[in-house]
């Protein structure tokens, strides 16, 4: 008997779990992270089930149902309004394989770490699920329409947890994340229509994948690409449409901005990848009179050299690593306008790395602030004798972050660098080799800010600051788990690439 | 051949294996609730006896797993090099695999694993046996250390990803070690992290290496570009494909990584900087890991620079990178030697001293002497490691690093100080010490080069084999012969040998070294079989009586000179000193590193940071608060108020709500009342919840 609800599992546990979450721990408050950790865990451990069912799929391909390039197909109609027709279609690929184990393991992470929180608890659980929810089905939905919703569902939870439970200028920030990044979906939304009306209207991807290669004018396609790219490009967040990330990180509660880092802004390159390169065919890019490409590697490119020069001059921890968040989605940016599959393949894991670096870098903060009552590196001294534990895992992760071998970050780069390298330039030739020269020099500045940053916090003998114990188990916990994967990332980034490339090989095929 | 792959293996997993034994083990003693104990001070004074005997039996079972690792280490490696050096034919054995996982057919997926050459075996000999001297020497000196389990564990760490770099067979696994040896040379450097001179040494250190990191990374991105492979096995036959222009990129570009990590001119002064960490830690950062990384890497890559199958055959491409290396190991070997004679701490004279030996490498490497490069590391690395070793143990003895705060120490501290005085000779390169032979080879290989100005490069060599010699006498007549100053008596008076750990490995390393000078003698052809294993493609120099004779005759006036400044007429230094310019020249411009730091500060740091600043105020002034705080959500309020006559179109419904939340925005940044938006939120939840009923129903009841 085949079995088709692998995914929508996936989808509905934390969606029901929710409100239930809420409802249950109306009278016992103290149930809501234990109801929300362990859906967290649960779907965790099925992500990395489903995982296993996928790399047999050349096996037991029959077990479950594989099509249209996607396994764990499921397609049902959903909305069927005269012509128009919506299904419920959920399904993985190579691309967003990866990604939802992403966000299972730092959902994970966060509902732990969150145990600090005291305030209106039940609230802040239901919404971190129905928050994992719609990043989960961003993932996973084939259908457009599907997919324009959770993108939506998305920032309503955030929102809140920002507005909230977050720092002092919560309100101003909470606003400013929700304004910009539903400004850019609209965008989006404008360039979901053209694709409709270009590619003979449907809303189920693989369907208009097909279409939209054999019928569609390159032209209009071209400016469809551009709208789409302002949603994600905000997402991620590249310059110059960056200035909400690092006001939503900081006033964010530490958990928040781990998801926030760890997993929206992954949905923009996501978005990036499953839209702008899988989606639309291949003219798009290749065609002599797109500048997709260099419009691209140029983003990338400014926002790897802007950023790292931004976040030397920072104060606060938070704001330090928010910066470099939007360096590293520049590696995103830059692996897909090299356009090989080496290129390809370190857009995606470069998100999976810092999926898993930067939750790590901003649950350090938290601890941090919690335990020294301050993330200002004016301030912070000598932490290593204090808190050698988090120390530790500080200096770790800082290196992560900054592209050490051995460590998720540098796969992501060093692939990067590989495909630039071997690209054409973005189809300008050789002149335009200074793109990739800037943002290979951008890298000493970044070692450079996260050297800093560890002499300032860690290294040092500590003066004036009142820090009686390192973190808690629950603030621990999650970062050990968090440093599991960025070392284990570092040295077998085949386990990984393997399923990426798959996808990188449908694109590209060299 | 297997046999020889599994030993390889063993030599590389073991340290790593003492790593993870090492750091399981503190964890349970610390997890035992036994509190850190040990000296936090970082002070070399670690002899004072305050720990608990429950401590130094932690530390004795750590020093032993992590000794033991790097015995296994080394034995296999003896082993590997009995089975495989001797003979004629050396069969090239890899053992790999591709590190990224991508399918065949594709992408050409880029090999990690075990690359066993005559060249590799060489190196793993040194690296191995330099590691375990002085891990041994390190269980006495870090006794009492708050950190004694953390050094051990990066310690082991550190070998075993310096060994693994030998071993690499490929550019990406070469690559990731060089960047893990300075990862580890950071931990190591910044080891007393609570000092902040260490703090900000590691900083430098690390720092310094990343510029030539990425210079590196581009060079051999570049030949990926033009070769599609990293492989040190397949990249040879592929060279003589590319354009001369092609090679000279990739050439100057590799360069640009050894002289980050390799401390050459201009980026070499992280390395004085670097004595900053335990002395063991410089022990085996000069002699045989980290700055000799640089040299093995341009040994093993050196069919980008000369033909693969006839090493005499340069590329023309590779011709002006091989002279600017030349040149610069030329300067670099001249301005350190001149440095380490003005230099007062003991720690920081041997350091420039190795800057200025490892100049002399890269002349080698430069004039087309891989043989010879190889030669001298080997017999620079013995007695370094010596040197040091022996180092750590005066300033353990005396307290003090500054050699005019020591004096006479001859008698009181015999086991330290004849061992030091047999490094000190090699180094000077006292004729038939192993330093004379290496540095022979060195100067010969500039001498009959076709390099342009090889002359020039070989006179510059020799000047610094005459001041090589000068220092080496100046700080062993000065720690060992002259009578200590009034007010440095007392200390003096108390020194004394440190116990078996700490002298034992200086005395076999003494040993080493005396071995090494007999077995250099040409009678022994030493050089020719190093030459044959390393590239028998090429014809061994016939040794050059004019060139060894002039280098003795410079080595000897050298000792000479410095015996006459520092014990016949010490009144010359005086008067020397008395001229203006001299005094000048000395105290201020070479004691301040010519003030290449200034100068890197005002090329580097100082426009960074000007520019950060700015980025910072057009990211917080222009962007968010003009683009858009002012222009787009006034702008928006004004669109909003026109456009709703406008938008009844396709997307009316999205449309509108963004505008309403958008007029909502524009009202709520005047006032931002909390009443409102908890209104707000709850109307929005309410809608939320009934628009997910709505697709609840719809997929249920479709």
């Amino acid at each position: 008997m085949v079995f088709y609800w692998y995914l929508s599992i996936l989808l509905w546990l934390p969606l029901i779990a929710s409100p239930l979450t809420y409802m249950l721990s109306k009278n016992k408050v103290g149930w809501a992270k234990w109801s929300a950790t362990i859906i967290t865990f649960v779907e965790m451990i099925y992500s990395f089930v489903l995982w296993m069912l996928y790399t047999s799929k050349d096996r037991f391909g029959d077990k479950y149902v594989t099509g249209d390039g996607f396994v764990f197909l499921e397609k049902t109609d959903w909305i069927v309004v005269g012509k128009i027709k919506i299904y419920y279609a959920l399904g993985v690929d190579g691309l967003s394989l990866p990604l939802i184990a992403l966000t299972t393991v730092v959902f994970f992470a966060s509902m732990i770490s969150s145990f600090y929180i005291k305030e209106r608890e039940p609230l802040y659980y239901s919404l971190m699920l129905l928050l994992e929810a719609g990043v989960m089905g961003t993932f996973i939905a084939l259908d457009l329409f599907l997919f324009y919703i959770a993108w939506e569902v998305v920032l309503v939870p955030m929102f809140f947890i920002i507005a909230y439970w977050g720092g002092p200028r919560r309100k101003y920030s909470a606003f400013k994340f929700f304004i910009y990044t539903h400004l850019a979906s609209l965008f989006m939304l404008i360039g979901i229509f053209i694709l409709y009306n270009e590619g003979g209207g449907t809303f189920y991807m693989p369907q208009l994948k097909t279409s939209l290669s054999t019928y569609a004018d390159v032209g209009r396609l071209i400016f469809a690409f551009y709208l789409l790219a302002i949603g994600f490009i905000t997402k991620f967040p590249q310059v110059p449409v960056h200035t909400w990330l690092p006001d939503a990180h900081v006033e964010a509660p530490s958990p928040g901005s781990s998801v926030l880092a760890g997993l929206l802004l992954k949905m923009g390159g996501y978005g990036l990848i499953r839209l702008g390169v899988w989606l639309l065919p291949s003219s798009v890019f290749t065609d002599p009179s797109s500048h997709v490409r260099l419009v691209l590697a140029l983003l990338g490119m400014i926002s790897m050299a802007y950023t790292a020069f931004v976040a030397l001059s920072q104060k606060d921890m938070k704001r330090l690593i928010a910066y470099s968040s939007i360096g590293h989605m520049g590696v995103v940016s830059l692996g897909v306008a090299s356009y090989t599959s080496e290129g390809i393949n370190a857009a995606i894991f470069m998100m999976i790395a810092h999926g898993v670096i930067s939750p790590a870098l901003f649950l350090i903060s938290g601890v941090i602030q919690h335990n020294a009552g301050t993330r200002d590196m004016t301030v912070l001294k000598g932490l290593g004798n204090k808190m050698p534990i988090t120390s530790t895992l500080m200096v770790f992760s800082g290196f992560a972050s900054a592209g050490l071998p051995g460590l998720a970050g540098f796969v992501a780069e060093f692939l990067m660098f590989a495909g630039l390298f071997k690209s054409d330039m973005f189809g300008y030739g050789d002149t335009y080799f200074w793109i990739t020269v800037v943002a290979l020099l951008s890298i000493i500045v970044v070692a450079g800010y996260y050297l800093w940053m560890l002499q300032r916090v860690v290294f040092g003998q500590p003066e004036g600051l009142e820090v009686e114990h390192d973190g808690h188990w629950y603030e621990l916990m999650p970062l050990w788990l968090l440093a599991f994967f960025i070392l284990f990332l570092g040295w077998f980034p085949f386990v990984v690439l393997k399923v990426t490339d798959e996808f990188a090989r449908t694109i590209i095929p060299i | 051949m297997a046999s020889e792959i599994l030993l390889g293996k063993t030599v590389l997993i073991s340290p790593f294996i003492g790593a993870v034994i090492v750091s399981i083990l503190a964890f349970l003693h610390y997890s035992r609730g036994n509190k850190h104990e040990g000296h936090d001070s970082g002070k070399h004074d670690t002899h004072e006896e305050h720990t608990s005997i429950h401590y130094t039996r932690f530390e004795n079972v750590v020093s032993t797993f992590g000794i033991l690792s790097i015995l296994v280490s080394w034995l296999s490696m003896v082993l590997l090099a009995i089975n495989y050096l001797p003979g004629e034919e050396h069969e090239t054995l890899q053992s790999q695999f591709g590190f990224f996982g991508f399918k065949e057919g594709g992408t050409p997926d880029i090999p990690f694993g075990l690359l066993i050459d005559p060249l590799s075996v060489y190196m793993g000999l040194i690296v191995t046996t330099l590691a375990l001297l002085i891990h041994i020497y390190a269980r006495e000196y870090m006794h009492g250390d708050a950190g004694y389990s953390r050094f051990f564990a990066t310690f082991n760490f550190f070998t075993g990803v310096m060994l693994t770099l030998v071993f690499s067979t490929s550019f990406l696994e070469l690559f990731i070690f060089w960047e893990l040896v300075g990862l580890s040379s950071y931990l190591l450097i910044g080891f007393w992290f609570y000092k902040p001179a260490a703090a900000h040494a590691a900083k430098k250190a690390f720092l310094y290496n990343k510029i030539g990191d990425i210079t590196l990374l581009a060079g051999f991105l570049m030949l990926y570009r033009y070769t599609r492979t990293l492989d040190f096995v397949e990249l040879p036959a592929k060279m003589e494909a590319l354009t001369d222009q092609q090679i000279a990129i990739v050439a100057v570009l590799i360069f640009g990584g050894v002289i980050g990590k390799s401390a050459q001119f201009p980026l070499y002064t992280w390395l004085a900087d670097a004595m900053e960490g335990p002395t063991p830690v410089s022990a085996i950062l000069h002699s045989s890991t980290m700055v000799k990384a640089g040299i093995y890497m341009v040994a093993r890559v050196f069919f980008i620079y000369y033909e693969a199958h006839d090493g005499h055959n340069v590329f023309a491409g590779a011709e002006w990178a091989l002279t600017v290396f030349a040149w610069i190991g030329a300067i670099t070997a001249l301005l350190a030697g001149l440095q380490a004679l003005v230099e007062n701490e003991i720690k920081r004279i041997l350091a420039y001293s190795t800057v200025s030996q490892i100049g002399y490498m890269a002349i080698a490497l430069g004039t087309g002497g891989k043989t010879a490069a190889m030669f001298h590391l080997l017999s620079h690395a013995t007695f370094k490691a010596l040197l040091f070793l022996t180092a750590g143990a005066v300033i353990h003895a005396v307290h003090t690093n500054n050699i005019w705060e020591m004096g006479g120490l001859r008698k009181k501290i015999p086991k330290t100080f004849w061992p030091m005085l047999i490094g000190a000779t090699a180094l000077a390169g006292f004729p038939g010490f192993s330093g004379f032979w290496s540095k022979d080879a060195v100067l010969l290989a500039a001498y009959e080069s076709k390099v342009p100005g090889h002359l020039v490069i070989y006179y510059l060599g020799a000047l610094t084999a005459f001041i090589t010699a000068l220092y080496s006498t100046r700080f062993i007549y000065v720690v060992f012969f002259r009578t200590p100053d009034p007010e440095h008596k007392e200390h003096v008076e108390k020194a004394h040998d440190g116990g078996f750990f700490l002298t034992t490995p200086s005395i076999i390393l003494g040993v080493l070294v005396l071995i090494e000078s007999i077995l250099f003698i040409p009678v022994f052809n030493f050089e020719h079989w190093l030459n044959e294993i390393l590239e028998p493609e090429v014809k061994p120099e016939a040794i050059n009586y004019v060139v060894a004779g002039s280098s003795a005759i410079i080595v000897l006036l050298g000792i000479f000179v410095g015996l006459v400044l520092y014990h016949w007429k010490p009144e010359l230094r005086t008067s020397l000193y008395n001229i203006d310019a001299f005094n000048w020249i000395a105290n201020e411009f070479i004691a301040k590193r010519y003030r290449i730091d200034q100068v890197l500060y005002w090329i580097a740091n100082a426009p960074v940071m000007w520019v950060a600043g700015i980025l910072q105020s057009i990211d917080l002034k222009i962007i968010d608060r003009t683009i858009i705080d002012t222009w787009i959500v006034k702008g928006s309020l004004q669109l909003a108020k026109i456009s709703d006559v406008f938008d009844q179109g396709f997307i009316d419904g999205i449309v509108n709500g963004v505008w309403q939340i958008f007029l909502y925005f524009g009202r709520q940044f005047r006032k931002l009342q909390t009443g409102l938006v908890s209104n707000y939120a709850t109307i929005f939840a309410a809608t939320l919840v009934l628009f997910l009923t709505y697709v609840n129903f719809l997929v249920l009841f479709k």
